[in-house]
This record gives structure tokens, sequence and C-alpha cells, in this order.
């Protein structure tokens, strides 16, 4: 598997371009940004699949990129905020740092619940979102969260913990609403 | 909340992932019954969870694979390429500081003190030690120093073997050992090579001047042919100088100036004398060294005006 084979990397990015795509979209927010990012994680690692020694999945390698660059994303928004021509206010990028504030009611309009979901969860610092996706969408094990941010079983625990009472203080507010 | 309700929000997340051991998972079953907090807790988080389940997967879309493809087809050359400017940059860096450490270590070395060595009648050599000038002063040499021979060290006779070694048998070989600074800023530099003698029973190595490069450094010179830019240089004269003097009168119909700096990398000009050509101005200069030419405060231009011609033509006097 490598550079000297590119029909294996071709069979890689058939299997888990989607799974890539999806966590940079529950990450980010953003269809267009999300394409982009999983582009960027397959182009890196293709860059460094020898460092790849298959000692995990394949899938754990590709998201933990697909978080990097998601991350060092963040920080160029962070660090250089979209100005319009036309306003001297910074637009809103699709995604953003955690909103200590976020406006809930605004998301609803395409999908109530999903809208609400979206909005508490970009509340949420980096590792925190990862890690509720990893495992409150996704459904991954914590071994394979562990391996995935590379910490261990006692860490995930506590930051899963940490995470969802963070995330749920957020959504606290409309959880009788959603109530179906 | 209670406190031990507070510690059990904790283990709260465990428990719907089935993550709790078995005595703490039926402890907590346990506080369940007797809390509602706790209960209440627990549903939110149930509630959540089905909410974060449901968040739609997307699709990216056909195409995405063919372009996630693509790009990785197309990156490695761009990688190549920044891995190539990047051995580029690392290259550029390595030379430039090969550079700087070589000219740091042709840098003078002398002491300003050189010692001479006489041989006296007995045999034994004697050191004096005579003041002279640093070499790294910057001052025209006197026909007389030319032919001066310093010698640096006496040796003993098996560290001059050792010495002579590397070096072909003839007991004489000069190595290029630059001892003098090599700036162009200077009128003149020297140059000096290692000679290592043997005289009277004893290996000498001493540092001969093998040659005098006069460096003429070309004077610039300023032709102001309008009254905008001579205002300009006239009160940056001005300020330079802490005066106000006003402006001289100048028909640039007619007339123009030549602006000498009289301050050039050290070197201090005068003009001597302008002679008006049919197609040029030719401005006769001096050039001194430092401390050489007049004294006190020296402003930075020296001014002439005088009739207007296509060119100007520097002539350095001796």
């Amino acid at each position: 598997m490598g550079k000297n084979n590119p029909l294996d990397f071709e069979e890689i990015v058939h299997q888990e371009a989607k799974k890539v795509f999806n966590l940079a979209y529950r990450l980010c927010g953003n269809q267009e940004e999300a394409k982009d990012i999983a582009q960027e994680t397959f182009v890196r690692a293709y860059e460094h699949f020898d460092r790849f020694q298959g000692s995990s999945r394949v899938f754990t390698y590709l998201y933990r990129i697909t978080f990097n660059v998601w991350k060092n994303r963040l920080r160029h928004w962070s660090r250089h905020p979209v100005f319009s021509l036309h306003s001297t206010r910074p637009e809103e990028p699709d995604f953003d740092l955690a909103d200590p504030k976020p406006a809930p009611d605004q998301a609803f309009e395409l999908d109530e619940r999903a809208g609400l979901v979206r909005v508490c969860l970009d509340s949420l610092n980096p590792a925190s979102r990862l890690i509720i996706i990893l495992r409150d969408m996704e459904g991954r094990s914590y071994e394979e969260i562990s391996r995935i941010m590379k910490c261990r079983l006692g860490t995930v625990k506590s930051r899963l913990a940490r995470a969802r009472t963070d995330l749920r203080e957020q959504i606290r507010p409309h959880l009788e609403r959603m109530r179906k | 909340m209670n406190r031990i309700c507070r510690k059990n929000q904790k283990l709260l997340s465990a428990y719907v992932d089935g993550m709790l051991p078995e005595r703490a998972r039926k402890f907590f079953d346990g506080h369940l019954d007797s809390c509602p907090e706790c209960r209440k807790a627990l549903q939110e988080l149930e509630l959540l969870r089905e909410l974060l389940r449901e968040f739609p997967e997307k699709h990216p879309g056909l195409g995405f694979e063919t372009a996630i493809l693509s790009r990785v087809r197309e990156k490695p050359e761009v990688a190549a390429l920044r891995s190539w400017s990047r051995r580029v940059s690392y290259g550029l860096a390595g030379l430039a500081l090969l550079l700087i450490v070589t000219l740091y270590l042709q840098k003078p070395v002398l002491p300003p003190q050189l010692e001479v060595v006489r041989t006296p009648a007995s045999g034994h050599p004697v050191v004096e030690r005579k003041k002279t000038a640093s070499v790294s002063e910057q001052k025209p040499l006197a026909p007389t120093e030319q032919k001066a021979v310093s010698r640096l060290d006496v040796l003993a006779d098996k560290d001059a073997e050792k010495m002579l070694a590397p070096f072909s048998a003839e007991g004489k070989v000069k190595s290029e050992t630059p001892a003098a600074p090599r700036t162009a800023d200077s009128l003149a530099r020297t140059e000096y090579a290692a000679v290592l003698e043997k005289e009277a029973g004893k290996h000498v190595v001493a540092f001969r001047k093998t040659a005098e490069i006069s460096v003429d450094k070309e004077s610039r010179v300023l032709v102001i042919r309008n009254k905008t830019e001579w205002e300009k240089t006239w009160n940056s004269q001005n300020t330079s100088q802490n005066l106000s003097l006003p402006l001289p009168e100048v028909d640039f119909k007619k007339q123009m100036v030549v602006a000498l700096p009289t301050n050039q990398a050290g070197v201090e000009y005068k003009i001597v004398k302008t002679e008006e050509k049919p197609d040029r101005i030719i401005v006769q200069y001096r050039a001194t060294l430092p401390g050489q030419g007049e004294a006190g405060i020296i402003p930075p231009y020296q001014f002439e005006v005088v009739n207007t011609r296509p060119s100007v033509e520097l002539q350095k006097l001796d």
C-alpha cells in the first residue's frame, strides 16, 4: 500500500471518501468546506502514506488527518476573518470557533432538530466536538476514539462526559420542544 | 443538586454507554430510583443522544471521489516542487552561512603589536616588541613600509618541522593568508603572505606584504537642473547643519548646480576646480581620508553653480 501502488490508494478513496467527508461536514457544518477538507485529507494521506505502517485501521489514520486539517483551518479563520467589500463587519464563516452564546433559533429553518444540534455543536471546543461526533453520531467505540484522538481510555471517558455536559447545558432550554 | 449528584453527573456519561463497572452501575441504578435530578439529567442525555444520532448524513455528490483522485495525482508534482524549493532555500541558507563564516575567518587576526625578531651575535633570538599601527586601520601606506617584514613568532625546530611537513621541502612556502581588511571602502589595501623561513638555525613565520592595491572609490556627483530639486537639496543641507540659510539664486534656464557629496564611504571629497567645456563640465576633486582634510564640521554637499552643459565629467586630482 502507498505511493508505489496507486491502485490501493484508489480503493481506499472509494471506501473512505464518504466517511471522511461526513466527519468533515459534521465538524465544520459546511458542505463545500467539508469537500475541500476531505480532499486535503486524502492528499496529505497520500503524501505521508509511507509513514502509515498499517498499525491502525485506515479510517483512524484518515480521521486524525481530517481533524488536524479542520483544526488548522479554524485557526486560520480565527486569525483571518473574511471581510466583505460591502461591509465593515466580518462575515460569519460557515463554521466558527466555540461561541459561548449560540442562537439556536436561527438554525430552525431547514430542520429544527438538526439545526439545533448544529448550533449547539458549534458551541463546543474542537476536541469536544470531535468526541461527540465520533461517539454519539457515528457510534464509534471508546477504543476507536482513543486511537483516533491518541489518548487513553480514561481520558476518552472524562472528555466525553465533559463534552456531553457542555452540550446538554447548551441544548437544555430547547429540549422540551424537541421531544417528539 | 447535592454533592453526590454532582459527582454522579460525571458517571452518567459512562452509565449511558454501559461503560460503568458492575458495582458502580448497580449503585447508580439505586441512586436513580431515589434522585429525581439525576433521573432528569439521564433523560436529557438520552434525548440529546437521540438528536445526535438523527443528525443526517450528507452525500458529497457525484464525482467527489474522482475529484479527490485527480487532486492526489496532481499534488505529487506540487509536493516535489515544494520539496525542491525547500531544498534550494536550505542550500541558499547554508551558502549564506558559509559565506559569513568565511568572511569572519578572513578578518585580520594580527594583533596591534607586532613582534620583530632580531638575531644577535650570541645566536639566541631576542624578541622585541614594537608598537605599530594595527593593520585593520585604514591608512594610506608610506612607500617605506612596503618592504617591512614583521615576524610574528619564533618556532622551535621540531614545531617548525611539523609546520613544514604539509608543504614542499624547499623551506620557503607561501601560504595565502590575507591579513589585511579587504573592504572596498578603504582607499588602499595591503595583501600579506605568511612566509616560513629558516634563519640563523631557527624557523620563523613571517608575514610579508606582497601587494598593495589602491582602491579608487568613484565619486558620485549630483547634477541639479531644476528649482524643486535645488530647494530640496539645499534644505536638507540646512537641516543637517541646523542652519536656515537663504536659497541661493540660480537661473536654471542657463545654469545648473553640481553637488558633490563631501563624504562617501568614509572618504572625504572636495571640489578643487570646475572647468567649462562646450559639451561638458569637468569637476576636479580631491579625495582625502578622514582627519587629513580640513578640520571642523563638513556639510554633506559642496555646491558649484555652473553654466548648463549636457554632461559632467569627474577628474580626481592626486
